[in-house]
């Protein structure tokens, strides 16, 4: 699963350990999230997607 | 009546030679050594034992309730990794005892010997997922 998390953060201008907190995850979640190494639960994708104010499948897309 | 002069020993050092039988008597513990051959050595070396398990036991517990999604997976991961590896443990050291070559390998080494590594492959995965 690819996403354009860390583009979306890098526009909030928030830090990983800031997103954590906003997305009550730790920083070491967000940053496996944005290397694509774990993808999330539905329930936090859909938190990402309230948080940025975007649908969950502009963030994320399947990887072909 | 004394024979040798016991030498004075500093604070210091007799906090440092406590500290050093503390750890005498918890690899003791760790290497499934018994304690006196008495019935009081056994229930002391039995009470201590289920002690430190369940202390063990409760670490993980609670560690993992305080952990998110991800870091619930890859605890979880890690607890497979080293059953599966405790399992051989098991297999190896029964081969060996039936044929002779290692007797009285103690359950609670092999149980010790999970947590071990359960500690040591947790920080791996976690190094691994951060990975770029």
């Amino acid at each position: 699963m690819k996403n354009n998390l860390s583009k979306l953060r890098a526009q909030y201008k928030w830090s990983q350990a800031e997103l954590g907190d906003r997305l009550d995850v730790s920083r070491q979640t967000v940053n496996a999230i944005e290397n694509g190494k774990y993808d999330p639960s539905l329930p936090l994708a859909f938190r990402i997607a309230q948080l940025f104010k975007q649908n969950v499948e502009d963030i994320f897309t399947p990887e072909d | 009546m004394k024979l040798f002069k016991q030498p004075q020993l500093s604070k210091r050092e007799k906090n440092f030679n406590k500290i050093g039988q503390l750890h005498g008597m918890i690899i003791m513990i760790l290497l499934g050594a018994g304690f006196i051959a008495t019935l009081g050595g056994y229930a002391a070396g039995s009470i201590l034992t289920v002690a430190g398990t369940l202390a063990i036991i409760a670490s993980f517990v609670f560690g993992h309730r305080r952990s998110d999604e991800f870091q619930k997976a890859i605890q979880l991961k890690a607890a497979a990794i080293s059953f599966a590896l405790m399992m051989v443990i098991l297999s190896v050291t029964s081969m060996l005892e039936a044929y002779g070559n290692f007797t009285d390998y103690p359950v609670t080494t092999l149980f010790y010997a999970g947590f071990l590594l359960h500690l040591l492959i947790l920080p791996h995965l976690g190094k691994k997922a951060n990975e770029k």
